[in-house]
């Protein structure tokens, strides 16, 4: 990628969720994706990446709120626009895939209705035309026999097919970011690289970018251009994946790096991170990781601010690791 | 393979279930989710299982457990044969293999503290006095990193990694020879995972324990585990010790499987060889090797003759007839 290319179309700045009883789930999140680019947002379970991104799109549960930040994306705040002007970009700029297709499909339609719907809806096709379109959508995503498939209904297909079934519907409207939230996390593991490369085939033929929301470093490294790693509810390092995964500055970084088994070597002993995540209920002050990093000191009960380095490579640490 | 320091073996053992009917008059077909398995777990190995869904290693891990009986072959615990076992062995049986499942929260029960659910199968054996009891519970929970502070709670109040290891606590607490896990860490965070699975392998050089491992994921099963097995539709492809498993795969299923798996290094980015196709329906598999739906290499005998599982003289057992032809890589 050249500087050039570095234009971000969507800018997210401070950006602080919070849940009813006043738990604070994110906490000044900054992210940007660029124009064509895989963005990875990694973390374990309850570290706010999902959170983040349904609050883009104006999808938190009921008892969620953004209590502050911005999120710019076509000159338009997408966290102060109204229901109809959301409605205008959701599907058709952002579009979503989540993680259990055969849930989020709507098990009383077909497949082909499904596809259509939302190309009647954002774009005005007649049912014919977008008929149409959707077996084109259909054979592209690789869903054998297509027409025929059209009127099948959800429950006839396998999880993959379902999947495929949700990217096709995501891509309908040619939209600029998809957001994917753990999109192979329910698939088996050859299905997952069918999956996977599929995505990223599609982002590189359409220039699309995609926000890959994940627990899986492998899928990071293998699918994304840049890396963002939140744990609990903060952004504490991202960067370029070959700066984050070969030069990991934050501790938790290299911790969750060091403590996943390899496929590709053989490991005598795995470096673990001990204890576990602080509840919402309970967040240590300052650093959210310092109860369980090995390097905190004093100053750590301060929150650290970030410290930038080459190539957007970002860490917040009062005490990082060496550099490689 | 030594049979000396055995303790169970599955022998040919299969096992059918009878499937839903099209329509009210067709006969009921029968899904065989586990066809002519024969493995041997030695005293302290950890044995893997692996397979993607439908492959049937859920299923063979329960007629291992003695949970399910198989339709076909048989199940030995040291030379005996599972289904022949009088009361007095059946309940040897069942205090020397464990079990630990994927969630733990589903396997603990939500109205008992923990310490009282540990100490629930000294209850039932009548073990020492109650006394005694708590305080081999406790000791119990402390070696698999439960304090008593945290022992006196619900398992609600714990988190996933916790209850897993009561669970663990629970298992181990009868001190068993065999241990099955299914996916034991495969709900958990991987910060969490690393710490279980750590503790896994330390309670087994601690306590001389052995492991049947059931794991679709290939990283934590190379890690953990010193001989596998991998599991296609209710068939064993390929059997290794690990580390041959892993330097050279035989099987196209199984280094189909371990290119699939993306690695956490964007150096080590590979253009990955997608394996095509779906799982064959169960119901009604084609004739000859049961991955030749989806295998790049197959050739007409492969459609039309299964093949068997040949063992060369390291234990590197394949079943595919191009690994015959070709000396020994298809």
């Amino acid at each position: 990628m050249t500087a050039a290319e570095h234009i971000p179309i969507l800018s997210v700045t401070g950006l602080e969720i919070e849940f009813a009883g006043g738990l604070r789930a994110v906490r000044g999140v900054d992210f940007s994706v660029r124009q064509g680019e895989v963005l990875g947002l990694v973390g374990e379970s309850g570290c706010g990446k999902s959170v983040t991104c349904l609050s883009l799109l104006g999808l938190l549960p009921a008892n969620g709120r953004v209590v502050e930040g911005s999120a710019m994306f076509d000159g338009q705040d997408l966290l102060s626009l109204d229901e109809k002007r959301l409605n205008r970009v959701r599907g058709r700029q952002i579009a979503y895939i989540s993680q259990n297709s055969t849930q989020a499909l709507n098990p009383i339609l077909t497949i082909g209705r499904q596809i259509a719907e939302t190309m009647m809806t954002h774009q005005g096709l007649d049912l014919s035309e977008a008929r149409r379109r959707a077996v084109e959508l259909l054979d592209r995503v690789g869903v054998p026999q297509p027409s025929k498939r059209l009127r099948a209904f959800p429950h006839q297909f396998s999880g993959g097919m379902n999947q495929r079934v949700m990217i096709a519907m995501a891509l309908a409207c040619d939209p600029a970011i998809v957001i994917a939230d753990e999109p192979t996390t329910a698939l088996d593991v050859t299905i997952q690289a069918q999956i996977l490369e599929l995505l990223a085939e599609i982002a590189r033929e359409r220039g699309t970018s995609v926000v890959m929301i994940t627990h899986d470093l492998g899928i990071v490294a293998e699918m994304a251009d840049r890396v963002a790693v939140m744990y609990a509810g903060r952004l504490v390092e991202s960067g370029e994946v070959t700066d984050v995964f070969h030069n990991p500055r934050h501790p938790y970084t290299r911790g969750l790096l060091a403590s996943r088994p390899r496929i590709d070597r053989r490991i005598e002993t795995l470096t673990t991170i001990e204890g576990q995540v602080p509840s919402l209920r309970e967040m240590p002050p300052g650093c959210p990781f310092s109860p369980r990093c090995e390097g905190a000191e004093p100053r750590c009960a301060n929150m650290p601010g970030h410290t930038e380095l080459d190539r957007g490579h970002r860490y917040a640490c009062w005490n990082p690791e060496p550099a490689a | 393979m030594t049979e000396g320091n055995e303790l169970i073996r599955a022998e040919g053992v299969g096992r059918s279930f009878a499937s839903r009917r099209t329509s009210m008059w067709s006969a009921t077909e029968a899904v065989q989710a586990v066809v002519d398995v024969s493995i041997g777990i030695r005293r302290g190995e950890t044995f893997g299982l692996v397979g993607e869904s439908g492959s049937g290693k859920s299923t063979l891990g329960r007629i291992m457990l003695g949970m399910m009986k198989p339709t076909q072959g048989r199940v030995l615990w040291h030379g005996t044969d599972l289904a022949g076992l009088d009361p007095a062995e059946r309940a040897g049986f069942r205090r020397r293999v464990q079990m630990i499942f994927q969630d733990p929260l589903g396997n603990l029960d939500p109205r008992m503290r923990v310490l009282a659910q540990v100490r629930e199968a000294l209850d039932i054996h009548a073990e020492g006095t109650p006394e005694e009891r708590k305080r081999k519970a406790l000791a119990t929970l402390a070696s698999v990193g439960i304090d008593e502070n945290l022992a006196q709670r619900y398992p609600h109040q714990l988190s996933g990694g916790q209850q897993q290891r009561v669970v663990i606590a629970r298992a181990i607490i009868l001190d068993p020879d065999l241990v099955i896990c299914d996916e034991p860490v495969s709900a958990l965070d991987v910060s969490v995972q690393a710490q279980v699975l750590n503790l896994l392998s330390r309670l087994q050089a601690e306590l001389g324990l052995a492991y049947l491992f059931i794991s679709h994921d290939l990283a934590v099963v190379r890690y953990i585990c010193h001989r596998i097995a991998v599991l296609y539709l209710g068939r064993i492809v390929e059997e290794a010790e690990t580390e041959a498993l892993f330097a050279e795969p035989r099987h196209p299923y199984t280094r189909a499987l371990i290119r699939s798996v993306p690695v956490a290094d964007p150096a080590a980015r590979r253009k990955r060889e997608v394996l095509q196709g779906e799982l064959p329906d169960p119901g009604s598999l084609p004739p000859g090797c049961a991955f030749a739906t989806r295998c790049s290499l197959a050739t007409d005998r492969c459609r039309a003759e299964a093949p068997a599982l040949q063992t060369d003289s390291d234990g590197h057992a394949v079943a595919c007839h191009l690994v015959e032809t070709a000396g020994t890589r298809a």
